[in-house]
């Protein structure tokens, strides 16, 4: 039978990708996680926020990356540019500044000893200055990080191995259009027993769906058209990925649902098929997928962002040792004008809360037993396309030298 | 304790002590520690009256409404709860599920 | 007075060293040649008893879990519990019965109850996929009285009979095992290393302080604070002539290669006073006779209290009568934490009057673990202090020292 998108190895073999299957100690091993941080993590971008967080000059937000061991000070000076600096006093190392966020800030004071920078990380004084022998003050600013902006996201990177712009440039495009600067509306946490890739993997892939969300949503993204959640289609762009959910055109609306549905969005109910083209225009359904649900854009290493209409929810998948991942979801929509609005976001909320209890529970479960398999392999199939790139880049990055 | 429903509401009222939680948290919560009965007695007693009630709640904007149909409006929201456990999975929470005190309601983006 | 040192020569005298009973790296050793390879106890036959029937088995030292299956040709099976598509737990709950097979909660695989995979939802999207290579990965798994030992080696280089050894069959040869109901089980984590833990249950010497309050019925206690307050009057104390070890307290020890048994001393009971609720148990406990007491006191010490028969590495039957026993194991969790299981196994009671018998035993037994516990923990948040260089073991604790060398011997070798 010739490959097509529902027999054979499609999309992997469309993709240059082998078939063979995929060792498992890399999703626990110690010495791995330490090379993923040195040649993944330090040379890649991640995302610490929004631009709108910090929108005026005197604004700020202190982010930890844990796998960096590093807090960053991003702050927005009069120039209204976004800078972000490694949040450690260059005298003896004390953390600038120690809240989260904050707002009409012109200097930050370490409270340890009293030396105080400005918004670009200028050293600006020193308290008895004149002890510490004609002290270079241009040597001593606070250490930047890279940072830039996309789309509205500030991302930092210590030792970036492309420019952000190149990173994210086909991304960009196909989201080109979309409106992102929209509140959020929730979000959760958790702290997860698992590898972050096996937790990245299984927010790309819609293979479990039929298995494990066999009682919330599977009639929804499953269908007697599309019986096993099979992705509408899939993009691979170097180091990032975009896939498409399907959508069940035929699954039964519940009155909670209708309601949602009714009075502003329900991230479960498939658009009109017939409007999917348009769409592609206003940065979703990139190629105008019937049926059609919602795209997961993958920002390599450690971010997706899933875009429906009228919704979008960004995802972190923060590593914290080779078996913890710190994880956040907020999901963004337009603010609540009326009732109905609030109401009908409640729906996506609950919804998603349930959904994510089932998702994470299996990622715990998941990493439980590999060591114990540490000989052993991974099996994706065609489907699960994303988790086999994903580990091709991080493995890639990881083995190359210097 | 009134809960001062509009009269024409005034059979939901003995929800609102149970039900009407100004937290996403608290909500949750009280959907997982209710009983099946307990959940379909308040999700039927909403469901037959969806149109009315959202007719009336949406007929000013969010910040035109009065604090006294706040309450309706937080049965509303855990209305959503409800309707996931009765729709949807058949018992108040998932069947195989991470442990939700884990999994961090974030406050702030409380309506 | 030294009973069993001059019997067992082989162990050398002094102090045991105490980096092991802290160091992770020699908890990585232990992790690799004294639990991986080796026949390690899992449960019982009767948590088995139909097709389908299996128990989870989270074994942090093993780095896994593990479950036990009784497939439907009756063969018990013993499998990590991890899917071979991305690795998730198969079977989440801890027991259970299952049908024909089981699934993934993930994405739908399906085992049947030999643990091949039979069944892959969307099979056409996976290349190159081969269901028969594709089984749950098994370990070795057989039965000695019932019990069930796995192996993670799935071709053991030795037979479970082989591990057990004539000697320590013969010690429990008759024993009534089959007959008994699990009738409750204690598990308690603390930070102390498991071999300490362990050692606590190899040796009676701490039974006289440790143990005053909850062992008073055994005369143990009793001699000891004779000698308390004699020593306190500034004394000698009397001799008790029914004593045949004055101030021991294991009537004997037999060292095997890797396993070993210790009989502890009792003192006949009609010597002293009972409290009303022990004498009621005296009266209606079930009274086995003589011929009932195959399998225990083989040795045939003279005044025998109980049996200790220690498996290499971590499990312990405690057998007092032919009515009821206890099983424990100490299970590692990392190199400065263990968890404790006790099992207490009974014969169905009969009448009310055995059923609060047990229900004394099980409870009394209880506060002993509590106050071995106590004991543990601030000890082993000392080992590192650098206060301790060795643990001093005396001639009574040669099950313990015998207990770390035989580890020692394993993690030593090539
Ligand atoms: S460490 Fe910041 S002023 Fe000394
Ligand atoms: S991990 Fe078991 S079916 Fe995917
Ligand atoms: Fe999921
Ligand atoms: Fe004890």
């Amino acid at each position: 039978m010739k490959a097509s998108k529902d027999h054979g190895n499609f999309f992997t073999s469309n993709f240059g990708l082998s078939n063979d299957p995929i060792p498992i100690e890399p999703y626990f091993s110690s010495e791995w996680f330490k090379r993923e941080r040195e040649k993944v993590f330090k040379r890649s971008w991640v995302c610490v926020g929004r631009e709108e967080n910090i929108g005026e000059p005197g604004d700020y937000l202190v982010r930890d990356i844990p796998i960096l061991n590093a807090s960053a000070l991003v702050t927005r000076a009069a120039d209204r540019k976004v800078r972000a600096f490694y949040n450690v006093c260059q005298h003896r190392g004390n953390l600038v500044a120690q809240t989260a966020c904050g707002h009409k800030r012109s200097r930050f004071t370490c409270n340890f000893h009293g030396w105080s920078y400005d918004l670009h990380g200028r050293l600006v004084q020193v308290p008895d200055e004149k002890v510490f022998y004609n002290i270079d003050r241009d040597q001593h600013a606070l250490k930047p990080l890279h940072c830039g902006v996309w789309n509205g996201f500030i991302f930092v990177s210590p030792d970036p191995a492309r420019p952000l712009e190149e990173e994210f440039a086909d991304l960009g495009k196909l989201v080109d259009g979309y409106d992102f600067a929209l509140p959020v509306v929730g979000s959760y946490t958790a702290e997860v027993k698992g590898n972050w890739k096996v937790f990245l993997d299984a927010f790309q892939e819609a293979y479990h769906v039929i298995a494990l969300h066999a009682t919330t949503v599977r009639p929804t993204f499953a269908g007697s058209d599309n019986p096993f959640a099979h992705l509408t289609s899939a993009r691979i762009f170097d180091r990032n990925r975009s896939i498409s959910v399907y959508g069940n055109p035929d699954h039964r609306m519940r009155p909670s649902e209708t309601l949602a549905f009714k009075l502003g969005v329900a991230s479960t109910y498939t658009p009109d098929m017939e409007k999917n083209a348009a769409l592609s225009a206003a940065g979703l359904n990139p190629e105008g997928d019937k049926n059609w649900a919602f795209d997961i854009n993958i920002m390599f290493p450690n971010m997706e962002l899933l875009m429906g209409v009228g919704w979008y929810a960004q995802m972190q998948f923060w590593p914290v040792a080779p078996d913890h991942t710190h994880y956040e979801v907020r999901i963004y929509m337009k603010a609540p004008r009326d009732a109905g609005d609030a109401i009908s976001q409640e729906f996506n909320k609950v919804m998603l809360y349930d959904v994510l209890l089932e998702d994470l529970y299996t990622i715990e479960n998941t990493q439980a037993v590999l060591k114990a398999r540490a000989d052993g392999n991974f099996i994706f199939g065609d489907h699960e396309v994303a988790c086999r790139h994903n580990y091709e880049v991080v493995s890639q990055m990881v083995e190359t030298r210097s | 304790m009134s809960a001062g429903f509009p009269e024409q509401f005034r059979d939901l009222e003995r929800f609102a002590a149970t039900w009407a939680i100004v937290s996403r948290h608290g909500r949750y919560q009280h959907r997982v520690r209710s009983t099946m009965d307990e959940v379909r007695e308040f999700y039927d007693a909403i469901t037959s009256r969806l149109e009315a009630i959202m007719k009336y709640l949406n007929r000013v904007g969010l910040a035109e409404l009065p604090a006294s149909d706040r309450t309706l409006l937080y049965l509303m929201l855990a209305y959503m709860e409800a309707s996931r456990a009765v729709e949807v999975i058949g018992a108040t929470e998932v069947h195989w599920g991470f442990d939700s005190s884990r999994l961090k309601i974030i406050d702030g983006a409380e309506l | 007075m030294r009973l069993f040192s001059d019997t067992y020569t082989d162990l050398k005298p002094g102090t045991v060293p105490i980096e092991p009973y802290y160091s992770e790296d020699y908890y990585r050793r232990e992790q690799q040649r004294v639990f991986r390879g080796q026949w390690l106890m899992v449960g019982r036959v009767e948590q088995l008893a139909q097709p389908g029937d299996y128990f989870n088995k989270d074994l942090a030292v093993l780095e896994s879990s593990v479950f036990v299956m009784r497939g439907d040709d009756g063969k018990l099976r013993a499998f990590h519990n991890s899917c071979r598509h991305r690795g998730n737990r198969v079977l989440a709950k801890s027991c259970g019965k299952l049908g024909k097979a089981f699934t993934c909660g993930f994405h739908g695989w399906t085992y049947d109850l030999s643990g091949s995979l039979i069944r892959v939802p969307d099979e056409e999207c996976f290349t190159d996929l081969h269901k028969d290579e594709l089984g749950l990965r098994g370990l070795a798994c057989d039965t000695w009285n019932g019990f069930i030992f796995i192996n993670t080696d799935p071709r053991p280089r030795e037979s479970l009979t082989a591990f057990i050894g004539k000697e320590m069959d013969a010690q429990v040869a008759g024993f009534p095992f089959a007959g008994m109901e699990l009738a409750a089980t204690y598990e308690v984590e603390l930070g102390a290393n498991w071999k300490f833990l362990a050692e606590a249950y190899q040796e009676a010497y701490h039974v006289i302080a440790v143990h005053k309050d909850t062992v008073a019925d055994r005369g143990t206690v009793s001699r000891w604070e004779v000698e308390r307050r004699a020593a306190l009057r500034g004394e000698a104390p009397p001799a008790l002539p029914d004593d045949p070890t004055p101030g021991h307290h294991f009537s004997s020890v037999r060292l095997f290669d890797r396993h070993r048994s210790m009989s502890v001393f009792g003192k006949p009971k009609s010597d002293h006073q009972l409290p009303p609720a022990i004498d009621l148990c005296a009266r209606f406990a079930p009274s086995p006779t003589r011929s009932d007491y195959g399998g225990l006191n083989t040795h045939k010490d003279a005044s025998w209290g109980a049996d200790l028969h220690f498996l290499f590495p971590n499990t312990e039957l405690l057998m007092v009568t032919p009515t009821w026993y206890l099983q424990l194991g100490f299970w590692p969790v990392n190199a400065q934490r263990s968890r404790m299981e006790v099992n207490f196994y009974r014969q169905p009671p009969r009448t009310a009057g055995e059923l609060l018998a047990m229900e004394y035993f099980e409870a009394n037994f209880r506060d002993i673990v509590r106050e071995d516990v106590a004991a543990l923990e601030p000890a082993q948040a000392m080992f590192r202090s650098g206060a301790t260089s060795g643990l001093w073991l005396s001639d009574q604790e040669i099950p313990a020292r015998h207990s770390f060398e035989v580890i020692d011997r394993h993690v030593r070798a090539d």
